[in-house]
């Protein structure tokens, strides 16, 4: 079996996928800013 | 002029994609101690960057994201068929690569349409196709190095894709909205059903889909009812067909739980819904359509995310199927314009 979710990963590491969740948060947020920035262009 | 089969040929790349992704999320997730982490991390780093890709594919047209996004998806399949590197490297290589190629799916489709919904809708429907193949061949015995031949044949066919781009190329015949809505609104709204539409989909009562055959009938038949969305749009009008599938799907999937003909029919009219939400969003963002296409694969992220957290029981799924359709309807009713034929 691969080395999928190592223990390490799972507890240690949770800081990364606050990490995953907080990017994706980021990325909705700038893509509105980008919507509202282009429909106030028109 | 050569007529245009941007949609055929991305109907082909998106079908390869889905397979190389579903095989590598199957084989992996088998090995996974926790079920959902990695089809969660999956929806969100392939789903979720498609806008920011666009908007940059948008702004900086002469960069080939179909190019990237193929050497993405052969370095993954390298790395995970030859070497032992983290899964973690490999997801995320894997999520970039399908990112990248979707976004250059909906540029060249939807650029090269005259504002037809079609080759968009061909072009989307190829992905549940993939979906089914990918995770049929995941419980086989072959190998992952397989598939770095089908992914090496993405390469001339983005490139013939590409072929049919002009530099007059532009969204300004989609023209789907009603301009007297405003267009904050008008996007806000497809989003939102984009949303629930996508949380709906996993909350479609199927009892009946017990073996892989009926599995892939279930894909097969989504795929076709996201191409015939964008067929019948174009031929009797997006508004129709946008009403008329909504509220036609209602009584079939409600009904269709212990009756797989029934259910198909159902899922077919609620997948038409697709490319319709799309060409909304293209029609208030022509200018940037890849940033329009990213704003619904975020509302598919956010409509899947409760599925990871939330069961709710057969009979409450019933009731928002039939309250969200009927809301919808009305809402899509609403922002659409009237239909010219």
């Amino acid at each position: 079996m691969r080395n999928v979710f190592s223990p390490v990963f799972i507890v240690g590491n949770e800081l990364l996928f606050y990490i995953f969740l907080f990017s994706m948060a980021l990325i909705i947020l700038l893509t509105f800013i980008f919507v509202i920035k282009e429909i106030k262009k028109k | 002029m050569k007529k245009n089969i941007t949609g055929y040929l991305y109907f082909y790349i998106h079908f390869i994609v889905e397979v190389v992704c579903f095989f590598y999320l199957t084989r992996v997730n088998s090995e996974s101690l926790i079920v959902w982490l990695i089809p969660f991390i999956y929806d969100g780093v392939a789903f979720v960057p498609q806008s920011i890709i666009g908007y940059i594919s948008d702004k900086y047209p002469k960069i080939n994201m179909g190019i990237i996004g193929t050497i993405l998806l052969l370095i993954t399949y390298l790395l995970y068929g030859l070497t032992n590197v983290s899964v973690f490297i490999t997801l995320i290589l894997l999520c970039l690569g399908n990112a990248f190629l979707h976004v250059a799916g909906a540029e060249t489709t939807l650029k090269t349409s005259g504002g037809r919904l079609a080759p968009s809708a061909i072009f989307v429907a190829g992905g549940s196709f993939g979906v089914i193949t990918g995770r049929v061949l995941a419980t086989t015995s072959i190998s992952p190095l397989i598939f770095l031949l089908p992914l090496l044949t993405l390469i001339p066919m983005v490139l013939l894709a590409d072929s049919y781009k002009t530099s007059k190329d532009n969204c300004k015949n989609f023209n789907y909205v009603n301009k007297k809505r405003n267009p904050y609104i008008v996007v806000l709204i497809a989003f939102i059903v984009v949303i629930v539409r996508g949380y709906l989909g996993y909350g479609i009562p199927t009892s009946w889909n017990k073996t892989v055959v009926e599995n892939i009938i279930f894909f097969c038949t989504m795929g076709l009812g996201k191409a015939l969305g964008g067929i019948l749009s174009d031929k009797i009008g997006i508004r129709k067909v946008a009403i008329l599938s909504t509220l036609l799907a209602i009584p079939f999937l409600c009904a269709g739980d212990n009756i797989m003909i029934v259910s198909i029919i159902g899922v077919m009219f609620f997948s038409m819904t697709m490319s319709i939400t799309l060409g909304i969003v293209v029609s208030s963002l022509k200018q940037t359509p890849g940033l329009a296409f990213g704003i619904t694969t975020i509302g598919l992220f956010l409509g899947t995310v409760p599925i990871f957290f939330i069961k709710l029981s057969q009979d409450i799924n019933i009731i928002l199927i039939i309250v969200i359709s009927i809301m919808c309807s009305i809402a899509l009713g609403w922002v659409l314009k009237e239909d010219k034929k």
